[in-house]
C-alpha cells in the first residue's frame, strides 16, 4: 500500500500536536498563585466535602493518592502522626484517591486516618493532574490559592514535608514546623534545608542555644549546608546582638553563595541596627532578587524594604513590597498589616481597615490589628457624623491657634482646692529608636491601647488619641520637637491634662523596649518612668495589662483620692466623691483633721494631719459616694476632710518588677 | 407567645428555660477579690468560660460593672465582677454552693494569673561579670585645663574611628585634650561636639580605637535593685570597677532626666560609663552629691541617644 507522504507527515504533525497539548492539560494546570479548582466529594462514610467550605481555614494539604502502592501513602502517614501530635485546627489534610473503595477502606482500617478520605469519582484529581504520578500534594493557602505542588513520592515526600516545615514559621506554629522538619530529615538525615527549619524554629521560639547547636552541626560539614549553617549562626548571632560577629559571618556567605536570601538579609538587619539605612536597603534589595532560600525568608526581605520606604514616607512604593512579601508567604502577617499603617498614615481610613481586617483573618487574637483596627473604625464613624467632626475641628482649631499664640491658660485656681478633680492624662507621642521593627504601628497601639485601659478604669481621664494626632498633624510638628520635653508639657498644658506620656520604643535584635515617662504639667517632675521590654515571644495584650497597672498605681499613690464629709448619718457618710471621679465601692478612706498647732517664739508651728477615722465606700453614685465608718477616735462630722488610703488588696496590682 | 416558642429548636428552649430559671430566683452570692482591674478581669474570665464549655447566655454592662450569665451541664450561675479599686475587682457568683466545685478551676485559673512570676534582674554577685570587665578596655583619662587650672575627667570610646563620649563641663568647643588610654598610651585630642544643656561631648582623637562600648545594645532604666558597674578613671587612675545601684526616684533638672544612684563617686569620674551586669551601657556618671561621696548622679542612655542624634 503507497501511503501518500504529505498525509503521513501531517498525520504524525498532528499526533505530536494533540500530544503536546494534552500533556500541556495534564501536566501544566497547577500552578502556585492560582486559584485551585472547587470540587466536591464523598468520605467512606458518604459524607460530602466542600472545597469551598474551608476557605476560611490558613492551611489546607490536598494528598492524591494510591490506596493499593504504599509508595504513594508514605507521605500520607507522616501527616496524619504529625497532626495527631500537633493539634492545629486551622490546618486541614484531606486525602484524595481514585481507587477501588474497598482497597480505600482496608487502607483506611489499617491507618485509622483522622482525617477524610475522599473518594474521586468525579475526575477531581484529573483537575489536578493527579492520575499517572502518584502521590500529588497540593497545599492552599487562604482563598484557595495554590502555595506549593509536589509530584511523586520519596525524594519528593522529602522536599514537601521540608517547605510545609518552612510555611509553618510565619503561620506561628514553630513546634509543627520542628516536627515537619524532623521528620524531612528522617527521610534524608542529610536534608540541610530541613536541618535549618529546624534552627529557625527554634530562633523563632527564643531558643538561640538551640538554634545555634542545630547550625553549629550544618556548619561544620563539608557540603552546600555548611553555607546554610553558617548563615544560621549569623541569625543567632544577629539576633544576640553580637552585630560585628553577625555580620563578618554574613558577608563571608555572601561573598561565597551570593545568591543565598538569608546571608543578605541578616546583613540588612545589622546594617539597620547600626544606622546604616543605605547599605541596609541594599542589602534587603539583594535578598528579595536572591534565588536560594525559603519563601518565608524572601518575604521577610521584602517586608524589611517595605518598612525602610514607609519610614521615608514613600508609602506607595513600600505598598508594592509589602504585596510581594505576602505573595511570597500569605501567611505573615506582619507586611498586610504594615501597608494598613501606611494607608492610616496618609488618611487613607477605608483602605487602612481593610488590611487591619485581612490580618485579623490570619490571627484574630492579633491585638496590634486589633488595636489599629477599632481605632480606624472610630475615625471612620467620627467622619461619618458631621456634628461631631465639626466639633472635633473647632477643638483642634482652637488649639492649634491657642498654641501658635502661646496662649496656654493655667485654670485659675478652683474655690475647693482640696478635693480632686479628674486627673487628665495625655499621650505626646512616643519615638522609636533603634533598629527597625518588623512590625509597624506598635507606638500608635501602645499610645491607643493605654488610652483605652486608663480610661476604663474611671480613674483617669484620658485625651482622645483622635484629637492628639488631630492637633499634632496640625501643628505640624517634626519628631526632634515632640521629642523635646518642653514642647510635650506645654501640649499636656494646652490639654489641661495633670500628666502627660512620652516615651520611646528602643528596638533591638532580641526586644522592643518600651520606656515611658509620666511628667505632672504642673510641677514638670517625672511622675513615673517605665522601662518594660516585649520580645517576639511575649503576649503584647498581657505587656499592656502590666503596664497598665503599673500606671494605675503610681496614679493611686501619688494622686490620691481628697474630698470632704458633705453629711453625716448614724452609719454612714455622704462624700462629695463618685464614680466621675474614679471611686468605686471598697474605696477607703482616711478622715483627717490638722495636727495640734503650737507657737513658739511668735511662729505659729503647724504639726501633720492626723487621721481620725476611717471609711469605706459601700455605694457609689456619679459625683457622690456613701461610705460606712470602719473606725473613729472622735465622731466625724460634715466638712471634714478626707483622702484616699490604699489598701493592700486595692494596691496589688501587679507591676513589672523592674 | 406559645405559638412563637413552638417554632425555636428544643435546644434554644432549653437555654431559654435555664436563663429565665436563672434570673427569677438568684441566690445571695458571695466574693471573692482579685488583683486585676475590671476590664482586665473580664477578658480573663470570658474566654475561660468558653474554653470550658460554659455557654454565655448574658452579658451586660449595669451600674456595677459587668453582669454575665452562664449555663453548663443543666446548672446556671450569674458572675457579677465589680471594680473594688482601679487595680482590683470583686466577683460574686451565685448561687455560690461550697458543695459545688464546678467554678473552682476559674478560681484558681485566676490566682495562677495574678501571680504569674515577672521576670527579675539578675543580682550582682560581688564580682564584676566578664561583659563589664571587657568593656574597661574602652575607657580613657582626659585631662585639660580650664582657666589655666588643671581639670580631668572620664571619658570612653564609642567608634573605632576614634570618637570618645564624656561630659562636657569643664570643657569648651575645639579644646584641646590630652586622651589617656587604657594601655597607657597619651594621644592629642579634640573636643569636636559639645552640648552643655545635657551636659555631653565628643573628642575626637587622631588614633583607631580598639574597643568600643556600643549604645545600639544599651539599657534604658535599670530594675531599682539591679547592681550597676562604673568604669572610669576616678581621681586620675583607669584603676578598676566601682559598683552601686539606683537610688530614688528619677528627677527631672533643668528639663531633662537625671538619675540619683548610690555608688562611690570620686573626683574625676564624671564622663564614666554605667554599665549593667550583662555589659550594657546605661548611664554616664554627671557628678556626685556635694557632701557625699557615695551618692551620684546620672545621666540616663536616653539623654545620650538624644545628643548623639543631634551630632
Amino acid at each position: 500500500m503507497k501511503i501518500n507522504r504529505r498525509v503521513l507527515f501531517s498525520f504524525i504533525t498532528a499526533c505530536i500536536v494533540t500530544c503536546v497539548t494534552l500533556s500541556g492539560i495534564a501536566f501544566g494546570q497547577i500552578k502556585a498563585g492560582q486559584t485551585a479548582p472547587a470540587f466536591t466529594l464523598p468520605d467512606l462514610a458518604g459524607q460530602q466535602h466542600g472545597l469551598t467550605t474551608i476557605e476560611g481555614r490558613q492551611m489546607t494539604v490536598l494528598f492524591f493518592f494510591d490506596a493499593g502502592s504504599d509508595a504513594s501513602q508514605g507521605g500520607l502517614l507522616v501527616l496524619d502522626r504529625l497532626l495527631r501530635q500537633y493539634d492545629d485546627r486551622q490546618l486541614s489534610v484531606w486525602g484524595i484517591t481514585r481507587s477501588d473503595t474497598d482497597a480505600v477502606r482496608r487502607f483506611n482500617q489499617n491507618a485509622q486516618l483522622q482525617f477524610p478520605v475522599l473518594l474521586d469519582a468525579a475526575d477531581v484529581s484529573r483537575q489536578y493532574n493527579a492520575t499517572t504520578i502518584l502521590p500529588v500534594v497540593c497545599v492552599l493557602g487562604p482563598g484557595r490559592e495554590v502555595l506549593d505542588y509536589f509530584q511523586g513520592g520519596g525524594a519528593t515526600v522529602e522536599v514537601m514535608l521540608t517547605r510545609l516545615a518552612e510555611r509553618q514559621i510565619h503561620r506561628n506554629q514553630p513546634r509543627l514546623a520542628e516536627a515537619m522538619a524532623e521528620a524531612a530529615t528522617r527521610q534524608n538525615p542529610d536534608n540541610p534545608d530541613a536541618q535549618a527549619v529546624r534552627g529557625y524554629a527554634a530562633l523563632a521560639q527564643g531558643r538561640n542555644d538551640e538554634a545555634r547547636k542545630v547550625f553549629d552541626q550544618l556548619a561544620a560539614r563539608s557540603d552546600p549546608g555548611t553555607l546554610i549553617g553558617q548563615e544560621g549562626q549569623a541569625a543567632v548571632l544577629a539576633r544576640e546582638g553580637q552585630a560585628d560577629k553577625a555580620l563578618a559571618l554574613a558577608e563571608a556567605v555572601t561573598r561565597k553563595a551570593p545568591q543565598r536570601v538569608m546571608a543578605h538579609k541578616i546583613k540588612g538587619d545589622v546594617l539597620i541596627g547600626k544606622g546604616d539605612r543605605t547599605g541596609a536597603a541594599a542589602a534587603y534589595q539583594s535578598a528579595a532578587t536572591q534565588s536560594q532560600g525559603a519563601p518565608f525568608q524572601k518575604a521577610e526581605a521584602f517586608n524589611q524594604l517595605g518598612r525602610l520606604y514607609a519610614d521615608q514616607g514613600q508609602y506607595g512604593e513600600a505598598r508594592k513590597l509589602f504585596d510581594n512579601a505576602v505573595a511570597m508567604d500569605p501567611y505573615y502577617l506582619e507586611p498586610t498589616s504594615n501597608k494598613g499603617v501606611t494607608f492610616e498614615k496618609e488618611g487613607m481610613w477605608n483602605q487602612a481597615l481593610t488590611e487591619y481586617r485581612k490580618t485579623l483573618a490570619l490571627d484574630q487574637t492579633d491585638t496590634i490589628a486589633t488595636v489599629l483596627a477599632r481605632k480606624a473604625e472610630q475615625v471612620l464613624s467620627l467622619q461619618q457624623d458631621s456634628a461631631g467632626r465639626n466639633r472635633m475641628d473647632q477643638l483642634v482649631n482652637t488649639l492649634v491657634e491657642r498654641y501658635k499664640r502661646q496662649q496656654i491658660e493655667r485654670p485659675a485656681p478652683p474655690e475647693d482646692e482640696w478635693t480632686s478633680r479628674p486627673l487628665i492624662l495625655s499621650f505626646v507621642d512616643i519615638q522609636e529608636r533603634g533598629g527597625l521593627s518588623s512590625r509597624d504601628g506598635l507606638a500608635i497601639v501602645l499610645a491607643t491601647r493605654l488610652g483605652e485601659l486608663l480610661a476604663a478604669s474611671g480613674r483617669v481621664q484620658v485625651v482622645e488619641r483622635v484629637v492628639m494626632e488631630r492637633l499634632l498633624s496640625e501643628l505640624n510638628l517634626g519628631s526632634s520637637e515632640l521629642a523635646d520635653p518642653d514642647t510635650a508639657l506645654k501640649l499636656g498644658r494646652l490639654l489641661a491634662a495633670k500628666l502627660i506620656g512620652t516615651g520611646s520604643l528602643l528596638y533591638m535584635p532580641d526586644s522592643t523596649m518600651i520606656h515611658l515617662r509620666l511628667i505632672d504639667t504642673e510641677t514638670s517632675a517625672i511622675a513615673k518612668t517605665v522601662a518594660h521590654p516585649i520580645t517576639s515571644r511575649s503576649d503584647l495584650e498581657r505587656e499592656l495589662f502590666d503596664l497598665n497597672r503599673s500606671i494605675l498605681k503610681t496614679v493611686m499613690e501619688t494622686y490620691p483620692l481628697q474630698g470632704y464629709i458633705v453629711q453625716m448619718g448614724s452609719q454612714e457618710a455622704m462624700i462629695n466623691l463618685g464614680r466621675n471621679q474614679g471611686v468605686t465601692t471598697g474605696t477607703t478612706f482616711a478622715v483627717l483633721e490638722p495636727g495640734a498647732e503650737m507657737t513658739y517664739r511668735g511662729r505659729v508651728l503647724r504639726g501633720a494631719m492626723q487621721t481620725v477615722g476611717k471609711l469605706e465606700v459601700v455605694r457609689v453614685e456619679p459625683d457622690l459616694s456613701y461610705a460606712r465608718i470602719v473606725e473613729q477616735n472622735r465622731t466625724l462630722a460634715r466638712d471634714d476632710q478626707i483622702r484616699e488610703v490604699l489598701t493592700e488588696l486595692a494596691a496589688t496590682g501587679r507591676t513589672d518588677g523592674r | 407567645m406559645t405559638r412563637k416558642l413552638n417554632h425555636l429548636p428544643i435546644p434554644a428552649l432549653l437555654l431559654l428555660w435555664f436563663t429565665t430559671a436563672c434570673m427569677a430566683a438568684e441566690p445571695i452570692a458571695s466574693h471573692r477579690i482579685y488583683s486585676l482591674p475590671m476590664f482586665e478581669a473580664v477578658t480573663v474570665v470570658r474566654p475561660w468560660l468558653r474554653h470550658n464549655a460554659f455557654q454565655l447566655t448574658g452579658s451586660v454592662q449595669n451600674e456595677q460593672g459587668v453582669r454575665l450569665e452562664v449555663v453548663r451541664n443543666g446548672a446556671c450561675w450569674a458572675i457579677q465582677l465589680s471594680p473594688h479599686s482601679p487595680l482590683a475587682t470583686r466577683i460574686a457568683v451565685a448561687p455560690d454552693d461550697p458543695a459545688d466545685a464546678t467554678l473552682d478551676p476559674l478560681w484558681q485559673h485566676l490566682e495562677a494569673y495574678t501571680t504569674l512570676p515577672r521576670p527579675t534582674a539578675k543580682t550582682f554577685a560581688g564580682k564584676a561579670p566578664e561583659t563589664v570587665r571587657t568593656a574597661l578596655a574602652a575607657t580613657v583619662c582626659i585631662h585639660a585645663e580650664q582657666e589655666g587650672a588643671p581639670v580631668q575627667l572620664s571619658g570612653f570610646a564609642i567608634d573605632r574611628t576614634g570618637i570618645i563620649l564624656s561630659t562636657g563641663h569643664d570643657l569648651q568647643m575645639d579644646q584641646a585634650v590630652t586622651v589617656r588610654l587604657r594601655n597607657g598610651t597619651e594621644t592629642d585630642g579634640r573636643v569636636v561636639a559639645l552640648d552643655r544643656h545635657r551636659d555631653l561631648t565628643l573628642i575626637q582623637v587622631p588614633v583607631p580605637l580598639q574597643t568600643v562600648i556600643s549604645l545600639h545594645n544599651g539599657r534604658f532604666l535599670p530594675a531599682p535593685q539591679a547592681p550597676l558597674f562604673v568604669l572610669g578613671c576616678p581621681a586620675g587612675e583607669l584603676d578598676g570597677i566601682r559598683h552601686g545601684r539606683l537610688d530614688g526616684p528619677p528627677r527631672q533638672v533643668a528639663g531633662l532626666p537625671l538619675w540619683q544612684a548610690r555608688m562611690v563617686v570620686e573626683p574625676g569620674s564624671s564622663g564614666s560609663p554605667v554599665l549593667d551586669g550583662e555589659g550594657r551601657l546605661v548611664a554616664v556618671v554627671k557628678g556626685r552629691y556635694r557632701g557625699s561621696h557615695d551618692i551620684g548622679f546620672l545621666i540616663p542612655l536616653e539623654t545620650l541617644l538624644f545628643f548623639l542624634e543631634n551630632h
